[in-house]
């Protein structure tokens, strides 16, 4: 049954920004990291231990952002898809289970990310290889670098999705999402927005006000991120259809 | 008509939004293979009704037994063999009218060619590869009904679903009903607040008025109430109408003439030579037809209008 939800949901993102979207982040990043590179080379050669622990790093100015905004997008688009046409009263009519539906929509979201984390990791090789690096491309340093952020950001994943489900209007998911990415982080780094940034598999200490350590962030990330899933399925479970 | 022929049974349901009561205590029965008319003027209670006849809100009390069974418990089960079309239409507007109709094929697992055969029974096949949301709210609604149907269903729910159809659409509509009911022993709920609707398809009828089903009976009763009066225009009618009500004459006296009901041609001779006798002068005796509307109207009242 599930593996049929997955089909219906698979035909559904066809024609949307959902399938666009996560290749638009990964090339973003390039962008992003292309510019930064050209204009402090120096610096952040000279700054870092080693080239890798460098480059990862200096993702950070992006990726971590990128992963909790595009995240909330697109639990918004997968979320938002039948409050547009009406379509709820028909597909929780069929004979379906509830908990199915949402997560068949769970497992797409977060198909989605991994295809964002792949189109990311391509990325940052091709960048490694244009500035001409030494050494040969770390291509599982660079896959963990993007993929860790993306299970870290699970907890916020289960909000958004949540939030994107319940309500009609999705103005308000992606003043959440958007909001809980800029300023969450900055005031406490046991909030579920915090763990993206906390991830980075390098073994450096940041300095400043982030924690990093992923054998903390990443089982708390998928703990926590387990039980708001749990929570939004019981929730959707329970949600009456009007519209 | 024993227990099996009953498919759909709610006893009791009711459903609150704080203090209104959108439905109150209403007793429904549909039998297998009729077509059911669910009528009554808009917020009634129809669409209510219905959403908890699919599980899409909770009651607040009373149960729902569909197939004998329960829908609390064999929900997924009973899903299976309705089809729905719920109030507006449902659609994924950046997908095709095929594309609609393919997700919901992979989700109920039946055969592709189901898709061709609704479409066809809808009139869509030659708009089948237009996104959705350039059709209009007539092919919209009709592809909502091929929705319901792909699951080759064994009761049909529709709420309105003649909304936003022309004249012509709407006759396409009931024809298609019809057919269902007659072809494929389909059992069908079909709700609307225009009697007109019901009336040439329905075998029986529950009529709801705020919250409350005020009838329920077959189609052909609540014809039989509006079998014709008779009216006499007479001179002193208030008098006229005591004359004959003192000696045993059902009539009374509205206006300016006396009304009688089921008078046969027996006694409406008896009763003008009756008047004529007792000095009164008949001016003109008229059979007077009741609308069906009419009927319909009474009951559920005029204020809350059509
Ligand atoms: N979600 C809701 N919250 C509050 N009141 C509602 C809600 N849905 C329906 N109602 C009210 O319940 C009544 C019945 O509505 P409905 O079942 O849609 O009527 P109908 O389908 O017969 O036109 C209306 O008065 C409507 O305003
Ligand atoms: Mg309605």
């Amino acid at each position: 049954m599930i593996l049929r939800l997955l089909l219906a949901e698979g035909l559904k993102i066809k024609r949307t920004w959902m399938v666009i979207l996560p290749m638009l982040g990964a090339l973003g990043i390039l962008a992003v990291l292309i510019v930064d590179y050209r204009l402090r080379s120096e610096y952040i050669l000279g700054k870092y231990p080693d080239t890798v622990t460098g480059f990862l790093l200096e993702a950070q100015i992006i990726l971590p952002i990128t992963i909790l905004i595009g995240g909330s997008l697109l639990a918004s688009l997968a979320g938002s898809m039948e409050h547009q046409g009406n379509a709820w009263k028909y597909v929780l009519a069929l004979p379906v289970s509830r908990w199915q539906v949402y997560l068949a929509k769970f497992l797409i979201l977060f198909f989605l990310m991994l295809l964002f984390s792949g189109g990311a990791t391509v990325s940052l090789a091709c960048l490694w290889k244009g500035l001409g690096l030494t050494g040969e491309v770390p291509w599982k340093t660079l896959a963990m670098g993007v993929t860790w952020p993306v299970i870290a950001a699970l907890p916020v994943l289960a909000i958004q999705l949540t939030l994107s489900l319940r309500m009609n209007n999705q103005s308000v998911p992606i003043i959440v999402g958007v909001l809980g990415a800029l300023f969450a982080p900055a005031f406490a780094n046991w909030l579920p927005w915090s763990y993206v940034f906390q991830v980075v598999p390098v073994d450096y200490a940041m300095s400043r006000r982030f924690e990093n350590d992923p054998s903390l962030w990443l089982p708390i990330a998928l703990g926590e991120g387990l039980i708001f899933f749990i929570v939004g399925m019981a929730l959707f479970q329970r949600q009456e259809v009007h519209s | 008509m024993s227990e099996t022929d009953i498919v759909v049974q709610t006893k009791g349901l009711t459903r609150c939004y704080q203090k209104f009561t959108a439905v109150d205590h209403v007793d429904l029965t549909i039998r297998r293979g009729e077509i059911y008319g669910f009528l009554g003027p808009n917020g009634a209670g129809k669409t209510t009704t219905i959403r908890m006849l699919l599980g899409l809100i909770r009651s607040t009390s009373g149960q729902v037994k569909i197939f004998g069974e329960s829908l609390e418990v064999k929900k997924k089960e009973i899903l299976r063999r309705v089809g729905s079309l719920v109030e507006s239409p449902s659609y994924y507007g950046h997908l095709t009218g095929q594309e609609n109709l393919e997700i919901a094929r992979r989700i109920l697992g039946v055969s592709p060619s189901n898709i061709e055969h609704v479409l066809e029974r809808v009139r869509l096949t030659n708009v089948a590869d237009k996104k959705v949301k350039q059709y209009s709210l007539g092919m919209k609604q009709r592809l909502g009904i091929a929705l319901a149907l792909l699951g080759n269903p064994e009761i049909l729910i529709l709420d309105e679903p003649t909304n936003g159809l022309d004249p012509g659409g709407m006759q396409e509509v009931r024809s298609l009903i019809q057919e269902l009911s007659k072809e494929q022993g389909v059992t069908i709920l079909v709700s609307s607040h225009l009697l007109s609707e019901i009336d040439q398809i329905a075998h029986r009828v529950g009529i709801i008025r705020r919250g409350k089903m005020i009838f329920q009976d077959r189609m052909e009763t609540l014809r039989e109430m509006s079998r014709p009066r008779m009216r006499l225009g007479v001179n002193r009618v208030e008098e006229a109408t005591r004359y004959l009500t003192k000696i045993g004459w059902s009539v009374s006296c509205e206006g300016e003439h006396i009304w009688s009901e089921g008078l046969t041609n027996q006694e409406t001779a008896t009763m003008v030579e009756t008047l004529v006798k007792g000095k009164f002068s008949v001016y003109r005796i008229e059979e007077v037809k009741q609308p069906l509307e009419e009927i319909f109207l009474g009951l559920t009242g005029k204020e809350e209008g059509l």
